[in-house]
């Protein structure tokens, strides 16, 4: 038959031609799992890419490789020299940065990450305060550092006060008018890591951090979202002496940006509606008045963090919560010029609504 | 032109409602990765309206096409030489057969080159496009229905694929596409033409329309599958 | 045109019996047959009447003789071959001179009777009947349902069917094909529902056929398939004769081979063969999830193991984080390629299939067990595979296993080495090219002229019903298009049901 002679034909040319294809069998190449980026002088960088060893018993060892270019590629090849299978950076889950590289400027090393299609839109990128190098030398548990470190990030953003972010976030929001990107702080600390909260950056240069509390009115201002953390608030009671602290917790927030007056001089309104149930309460008996108290005491520690914030971002001139670009979805003839010398005076509004929704069971 | 709608045999013909399968297969080809770019270039937030307007423009040349195919009743071919002669009809003839070639040419390079870049950076374009030739030839052989068939399955078998555009719509930003209507009338022009590249295709209907059932009635069906 | 070839044919065949000189031929054919040592002559029991008998007694049987003939010729005056036939208490009795009719009779079991030097004889039916009893269905056993299966007589087959449609216009052409063996194949359709082109099809086939030897209904099955290059069955065979009365009543032709326990139905859609009868037998809801299971099987079957050699040898990216770990592991101590590794497992449980049907039931099944057992943990422990794989592999030959259709199995296990090349050679491209094979060449199947995916393409959105999932009988009123059946439909379309009274009396 004349398709049979074909399909003779076609095996004939597989054959021939099977070698042409460069194999990545997934035991015969070195998975590169995270990267960290530190900063040697103006001209080079130093490259450290940590990569896991799957033992026989089925436990994990962490290595490291580090060595200095002016760029990340160049590594790649120089790391090629001193393992004896190739490395390959289709499962990074974490790059890593320096506080001292990103405040020099880092987003060619970003670029490089992009420019790359086995790397993912999904990775996570974060800002270490101190060395990266130092960072992913240690072993985290059981577990491979690169793995243990986006499950870190991953379980902050979905059950932290850690706003959502990955390097297609990072990118959009660098490209994008009337927007500054932002990515999670992380330290070392004791024998693991910790997130300090965000680092923030213009035109791909870190200028400033949100740590601690005012985190979480970031978030809220960013996005809406639900979250198991909890805020803490204190309560003046009726004595002076003593104050009462209670936490809130089991978080959902939804937030909404208004802007009024577009053209002649635009006013901003931040409207947080946040509800909430208390979880601890150091006083006595939660009744009516107390669940009063604490909601007001909530409402206002919320919007004074959030003015702090809001302050601290007009000086800074920068708008890691997207207002320029809400604007320039509503202003046909938006100038990003124009735009960028308002902000700085802007008036912004703070509005918050807290709405306790439960107090716990008490027997 | 009249012995050629009736030398095909009823077998060989396909129901008219896979038209719309037909058009839609071809236009929705390795172009609809690449439009996005193009056109966001030029006129950003507003793309949408120029692909919706490229969208309209081919209904009305669909409609067009419809009109000359009931005229003609024939394909492309037999019109050209009933109305040209057949000199110069069959060199008009031979230009749309280098069109169609070049078309296929572009879409098979596109293809490797999406393979290229994403999945195999050095895979010979000879040894791909070998075998991705033959398997065309393969199905071809297997007559109009076999073509037709391909495009159906080709089109039902992926619809799972629609769920994976529902996670980037996770990052998806709403508020991009305000404020709407914010460039010239000349700059949505450019990007429709643009976007009509992507649609392009629509033409091979010139070439099947005798293997058509009822052809008259498949209209509807060419319009619903452009959309 | 073919008809008439075969038409002509047949006559050659029979031609060289057909001389003008009878007696001389009788004779040879006489002494051709007295060759055999189960061939008896016997001289009549009134020696001055000159009467023979003649038969085999392997094909006879000799208690009819004794019994029913030989008592009545000695106690009567025989002076005619009339006589004969008029004294022996048996029907089934033809006077003839027509050689080819004798020599057919003889060796299907009849004593021929005559006088000596006489071309007219007596032909007597004694045929011994020696066939199995009909037994427990063995391949498609149900647990609900009807026990019958076929065997291996055509008229006991046939007796199976027409006790289930006792109706006139099931119609039975029979036809003998085969040089040598001479077997009946027997077409069965329901008249005014069958389409008559698919039952002309058939019969033109069969007609067709042009073999010596015909043993099995396999044979025809491969013999009048549309595309005998196809790794596709076209045709279903199946040893239920239920599951033929159903198809008859839908307007299918079925095909009964003497000598076969199994029955052919055509025509079919590929769906069919994933559709157990058992799923007739049970609620629709459950029907259709273990129709979807099965579906399911099916593809992962073909699929999972190349997805695997594709996925290690060039995907690593995709592998989710927390697998990661595992797989690679579990590969730590296989130092052959994926590919290899696949192929190795995949023949071992070939093998292992190949043993088990090969040897008697008891010792295939402790093959089957202690192979699968001891091979497995060893080449794991060997390093030869990844125990992730065997896993793999285990569970699609056991999803391979699902199918109902035997032939349709053999088929799944076959099309899942060229996907392993293919996937091998181009990683999850390559099985998207050969899935696009694989579907052109379904596309262009037929099964007896009609397209083997419907109702999938063409697309007929009706057929549905029976496809996929089992819908209730109440929606199945009408015959599958596809057939293109001559009365479309089955049954009244709403049937009303009554509801008892819940008043209570009094």
């Amino acid at each position: 038959m004349k398709i049979n002679k074909y399909n003779i034909y076609l095996i004939g040319i597989f054959t021939l031609l099977s070698g042409c294809l460069k194999q990545e069998v997934i035991d015969d190449v070195q998975l590169v799992s995270a990267l960290g980026f530190d900063l040697i002088d103006n001209e080079t960088v130093s490259l450290t890419a940590s990569y896991p060893e799957y033992l026989a018993d089925k436990s994990i060892e962490g290595h490291t490789f580090t060595d200095t270019a002016p760029l990340s590629k160049e590594v790649r090849k120089k790391l090629n020299t001193v393992s004896s299978k190739p490395f390959v950076s289709g499962k990074i889950e974490v790059v890593l940065y320096s506080k001292e590289l990103a405040k020099y400027g880092m987003f060619d090393y970003i670029d490089t990450l992009n420019r790359d299609p086995s790397i993912g839109a999904r990775t996570y990128l974060g800002i270490v305060d101190g060395s990266t190098q130092n960072l992913l030398e240690q072993q985290f548990g059981q577990q491979d550092n690169g793995i243990f470190l986006s499950n870190l990030i991953e379980h902050e953003i979905k059950n932290g006060t850690l706003p959502h972010t990955n390097l297609h976030l990072f990118t959009r929001s660098y490209f994008q008018e009337g927007q500054d990107p932002f990515l999670p702080l992380i330290i070392k600390h004791n024998s693991g890591v910790k997130i300090l909260g965000v680092a923030l950056f213009k035109d791909g240069k870190m200028v400033g951090d949100i740590t601690g509390e005012s985190l979480f009115a970031f978030r809220a201002m960013y996005q809406d979202f639900s979250t198991g953390d909890s805020i803490m608030v204190k309560i003046n009671s009726s004595n002076q002496a003593e104050a009462d602290y209670a936490s809130v917790y089991n978080i959902h927030v939804k937030r909404n940006i208004q802007i009024d007056k577009l053209h002649s001089s635009p006013q901003i309104t931040i409207s947080l509606e946040v509800s909430g149930a208390i979880m601890e309460y150091t006083g006595d008996k939660i009744n009516k008045k107390v669940k009063e108290n604490i909601t007001q005491a909530t409402e206002k520690k919320l919007s004074e963090l959030c003015k702090q914030l809001m302050k601290q971002f007009q000086e800074l001139k920068i708008d890691p919560i997207g207002i320029g670009a809400k604007v320039r979805s509503q202003d046909r003839n938006f100038d990003i010029k124009k735009w960028e010398d308002t902000y700085p005076n802007i008036e912004v509004k703070i509005v918050t609504k807290v709405d306790i929704t439960e107090s716990g069971i008490i027997k | 032109m009249r012995e050629i709608q009736r030398t095909i045999n009823n077998n060989y013909k396909i129901s008219n409602f896979l038209v719309l399968f037909l058009v839609h297969s071809i236009q929705v080809g390795v172009g609809i990765l690449g439009f996005q770019q193009t056109i966001v270039g030029i006129i950003g937030n507003d793309s949408w309206i120029s692909v919706i307007l490229a969208g309209l423009l081919v209904h009305i040349i669909i409609w067009m096409l419809y009109k000359i195919l009931k005229y003609g009743r024939g394909d492309l071919i037999t019109i050209q030489r009933d109305i040209f002669g057949k000199w110069f009809g069959g060199v008009l003839s031979f230009i749309w057969l280098i069109y169609f070639t070049l078309i296929g040419i572009a879409v098979l390079r596109t293809y490797i080159e999406i393979v290229q870049v994403w999945m195999f950076p050095n895979i010979s374009v000879t040894f791909l496009s070998f075998l991705l030739l033959s398997l065309v030839y393969y199905i071809v052989i297997g007559g109009f229905k076999a073509v037709a068939g391909i495009c159906f399955l080709g089109m039902i078998i992926p619809l799972y694929l629609i769920l994976t555009l529902i996670f980037p719509l996770n990052f998806a930003e709403f508020q991009n596409i305000l404020p709407i209507w914010n460039h010239s009338l000349k700059e949505f022009a450019i990007s429709s033409k643009h976007m009509i590249i992507s649609y392009l295709g629509f033409s091979t209907l010139l070439m099947y329309y005798p293997f058509i059932k009822q052809p008259e009635k498949s209209q509807k069906w060419a319009h619903v599958g452009t959309s | 045109m073919n008809l008439f070839n075969w038409m002509s044919k047949f006559k050659k065949s029979t031609n060289h019996t057909e001389n003008p000189e009878v007696d001389a031929t009788l004779k040879d054919l006489l002494k051709q047959m007295k060759q055999s040592q189960d061939f008896e002559t016997l001289e009549s029991p009134k020696p001055e009447k000159n009467l023979k008998i003649f038969y085999y007694h392997s094909l006879v049987d000799v208690e009819i003789l004794h019994r029913d003939i030989l008592p009545y010729l000695k106690q009567n005056e025989i002076n005619s071959l009339i006589d004969i036939k008029k004294v022996i208490p048996i029907e089934n009795i033809t006077i003839t001179n027509d050689l080819s009719k004798i020599e057919d009779q003889l060796f299907t079991g009849s004593i021929m009777i005559r006088f000596e030097e006489n071309d007219e004889v007596v032909l007597i039916r004694a045929e011994l009947k020696k066939a199995r009893d009909v037994a427990l269905p063995e391949v498609e056993f149900s647990v609900v349902g009807p026990k019958e299966s076929f065997v291996e007589s055509l008229d006991t087959n046939i007796n199976l069917v027409r006790k289930r449609l006792p109706i006139p216009e099931l119609t039975i052409q029979q036809f003998i094909v085969g040089k040598l063996s001479k077997t009946k194949v027997a077409i069965l359709s329901i008249e005014g529902i069958a389409n008559e082109e698919n039952v002309n099809t058939v019969v033109q086939r069969i007609k067709e056929i042009s073999i010596d030897n015909l043993t099995d209904s396999s044979y025809v099955t491969q013999l009048i398939a549309d595309n005998p290059n196809s790794p596709f069955p076209q045709l279903i065979d199946t040893e239920r004769p239920d599951r033929i009365s159903a198809v008859l009543t839908e307007g299918k032709v079925a095909i009964l081979v003497d000598g076969a326990p199994h029955a052919l139905i055509g025509p079919i859609t590929l769906l069919e063969f994933f559709s157990a009868f058992e799923d007739y037998f049970l609620n629709w809801i459950v029907a259709s999830f273990f129709r979807i299971i099965r579906l399911f099987a099916v593809l992962f079957s073909i699929l999972i193991t190349p997805i695997y050699v594709a996925v290690l040898t060039y995907h690593y990216e995709i592998i989710p984080k927390d697998v990661v770990s595992t797989l690679v592991t579990s590969r730590r101590e296989v130092p052959l390629p994926p590919i290899l590794e696949a192929i190795f497992l995949e023949l071992a449980i070939e093998l292992l299939r190949e043993a088990g049907a090969r040897l008697p039931t008891k010792v295939g099944q402790t093959i089957g067990i202690v192979g699968g057992i001891v091979i497995g943990t060893a080449s794991v422990q060997a390093g030869l595979t990844s125990n992730v794989l065997l896993i793999i592999v285990a569970l699609a030959a056991l999803a391979s296993f699902t199918t109902p259709v035997y032939q349709m199995g053999n088929t799944i296990r076959l099309i899942r080495f060229p996907f392993l090349f293919f996937a091998h050679i181009l990683g999850l491209l390559g099985i998207t090219i050969c899935f696009c094979y694989i579907l052109a060449h379904l596309l262009k199947l037929t099964s007896l002229g009609r397209p083997i995916l419907e109702p999938i393409y063409p697309p007929r959105i009706t057929d549905l019903k029976d496809g996929f999932i089992r819908l209730p009988f109440s929606s199945q009123s009408k015959r599958p298009v596809y057939l293109q059946s001559e009365d479309t439909m089955k049954f009244k379309e709403k049937i009303k049901k009554r509801k008892p009274s819940t008043e209570l009396d009094g």
